[in-house]
């Protein structure tokens, strides 16, 4: 398969489940509440092959956060992902020879290293930002925020053990949190919140950054790992889309290989609609195009294979609230 | 099974409460004379067993909440007593007791009275075993508690409380002039510490280098938790250099303890980085906080 769902059995859960679980156990709250609702009981991790569901794990997230000690879980967790990633990948991203090699490396990873997002790449002159986007299934605010904490911890805390000196930019598309204290020790460049979507800001000059201690010649080939080919549900309709930004939803359902009605019902499982689907893509092609590389409207429209001007305004104002040329002066 | 039943806290109390609500029960079933319905007052029984029923809750909130000990016991004895008393009065409305001697009912309140009594001393041993908490509390807060702000991993306060701590010393800045220092301290290769003993052992350090540092910093001075490897310390109404020599011999005093590993072999010395400012103008915890982290990176650079 092409493709997994919300509710496939494909995690390691002690990869992930089983130490979120842990760091909540440590923080008082009991393994039952953090699992109820999931039909795994604590002792089923026992089991050294043990997988678990994208499903099963936003709905650990979402009872774990309702309890105010889980404040710096997602971030510890992303401090444990990261050894765990480390050890298991560390021949082929410890010899990365520079960043750009080792973006390159993770870009092909992508559906190993942190198979929950998704990332959507978009050049400028002076940068690269990278869009992170959920790739299995729609999660709610909290899981999507808990996840990103994670995504930021194992993110920063690989840039700043191995790459020192190096600052990148995030955007973060939730309103300041209380706790910004966990933010502020992760040592990341500048942190922004409050925007449409995750984005990672890298400048095009740090992308010649040299790798503390790497010695290229002890890479191992990626080719001899074999990764996962199999990306999230969200994931593999997007990429069609961006590939065909004019496909209706029986395009989607015939690249599924499924019937229409079929395909609804499962965009409905991954909390997601085709309509919201198409709007996020296209969007954040929009946004980019006229805030980042300055196009004119007619430029944009083109770019998003939209038929005529007005039809494109439309779509623009229903995506952002304001019109383009707004957008552009803000 | 056995071994299931006898890991349950309390199970004395528990095997009290399910005995004397089977016995009241029982006995007013057995002994007791059904009412005619017509004699029935509704909003009564739902009132009087609305009572038994929340001093049920109340009994098994105690015995979920708090530890062994004879503060649990009392109050557990107490509260059944009030439950049992509640219980009759609830029964009384469906059954009658005349037959048996005409009083019989009115004693149904002095179990409440004798359950009221041994909860009065309860509460006075609760008010003694609450002094004795706060005595060991007494260097981890300073002039409020606020439990929501407490950091479960290492048993200090959070970020949070150190804010309003921070506000309290501003304002004192502002009506008497009095000046204040902030330090922050970072553990030294925390990651490369949890990447080879693990995120528990990990959690373990940042708990004794919390109690390390509340150990070394006088009475008056405040600890709490900052961030993933970071503490914070307050100094008020100290100078810069009394409060860099405090943590100065706090990082001596970290420098000598060790941690241990389950085969009792040694591990790597706690290193501490430090910063430490003097607060001399009305400004916002958050300023604060930046130009802590910033003179740690300095220092750390520096290093």
């Amino acid at each position: 398969m092409p493709y997994f769902e919300t509710g496939d059995l494909r995690f390691n859960s002690h990869q992930l489940l089983e130490p979120l679980v842990e760091l909540a156990k440590q923080r008082g709250i009991h393994p039952d509440k953090a699992l109820k609702g999931t039909k795994l009981f604590y002792k089923d991790f026992k089991a050294q092959s043990h997988l678990s569901s994208n499903e099963e794990l936003e709905q650990i997230i979402t009872n774990i956060t309702k309890h105010e000690l889980s404040q710096d879980i997602s971030f510890v967790l992303g401090q444990h992902l990261l050894h765990s990633l480390c050890a298991k990948y560390a021949s082929y991203l410890f010899h990365c020879f520079d960043f750009k090699a080792l973006l390159i490396a993770c870009k092909q990873l992508e559906n190993d290293l942190f198979p929950y997002f998704s990332v959507r790449m978009f050049r400028e002159r002076q940068a690269i930002h990278l869009l992170i986007n959920p790739a299995v299934s729609e999660p709610s605010i909290g899981t999507y925020q808990f996840l990103l904490e994670v995504w930021l911890s194992l993110v920063s805390g690989f840039i700043n053990w191995r790459f020192s000196e190096l600052k990148v930019q995030f955007q973060l598309p939730y309103a300041m949190p209380t706790y910004i204290e966990h933010y502020h020790v992760l040592r990341t460049g500048k942190l922004s919140f409050g925007h449409r979507a995750c984005a990672m800001i890298i400048d095009k000059k740090t992308l010649q950054t040299p790798q503390r201690d790497a010695v290229a010649a002890l890479q191992s080939k990626l080719t001899s790992l074999q990764p996962s080919l199999s990306m999230g549900f969200l994931s593999y309709a997007e990429t069609f889309l961006i590939q065909y930004p004019k496909a209706c939803l029986e395009d989607l359902a015939d690249h599924f290989m499924v019937s229409e009605a079929t395909m609804k019902r499962k965009l409905r499982q991954h909390n997601s609609q085709f309509s919201s689907l198409k709007d996020r893509v296209l969007s954040q092609q929009a946004a980019f195009c006229i805030q980042q590389q300055g196009y004119s409207n007619a430029q944009v429209a083109k770019a998003l294979a939209f038929n005529d001007l007005p039809n494109f305004r439309r779509a623009f104002k229903r995506w952002f609230g304001v019109t383009p040329s707004e957008l552009r002066n803000t | 099974m056995a071994q299931l039943i006898t890991s349950i806290k309390h199970l004395n109390l528990w095997t009290l409460l399910i005995l004397s609500v089977a016995v009241t029960l029982i006995f007013a079933i057995q002994f007791g004379e059904l009412k005619p319905y017509a004699q029935l007052e509704v909003l009564d029984a739902i009132g009087e067993g609305g009572l038994a029923v929340m001093s049920l809750v109340w009994l098994i909130a105690t015995l979920l909440s708090r530890p062994r000990g004879r503060v649990t016991t009392a109050l557990a004895f107490g509260l059944t007593l009030m439950l049992i008393s509640l219980l009759l009065d609830c029964l009384d409305e469906f059954f009658s007791f005349n037959h048996i001697h005409p009083t019989l009912s009115s004693l149904e309140a002095f179990p409440a009275l004798l359950g009221m009594i041994v909860m009065t001393i309860a509460m006075y041993w609760w008010y003694q075993e609450q002094a004795y908490l706060n005595l060991t509390l007494l260097r981890k807060e300073r002039q409020f508690r606020e439990h929501t702000f407490t950091d479960y991993v290492t048993g200090l306060y959070s970020a949070r409380y150190m804010e309003k701590q921070i506000d309290i010393e501003i304002s004192q800045l502002i009506d008497n002039g009095t000046r204040f220092c902030v330090a922050i301290l970072d553990l030294k290769a925390y990651n490369r510490f949890c990447f080879e003993h693990g995120i528990t052992k990990g959690e373990l350090l940042l708990r004794d280098t919390g109690q390390l540092i509340t150990l070394n910093i006088r009475g008056c001075d405040l600890t709490c938790r900052y961030a993933g490897d970071k503490f914070v310390v307050l100094y008020p109404a100290t100078k810069l250099s009394t409060a860099i020599d405090i943590t100065n011999r706090v990082c001596a005093a970290a420098k000598m303890h060790h941690q241990y590993d389950k085969n009792l072999v040694k591990l790597n010395p706690t290193t501490l980085h430090f910063a430490c400012i003097e607060v001399s103008l009305p400004m916002q915890s958050e300023q604060i906080f930046e130009q802590l982290m910033t003179q740690l990176t300095y220092n750390k650079q520096a290093c």
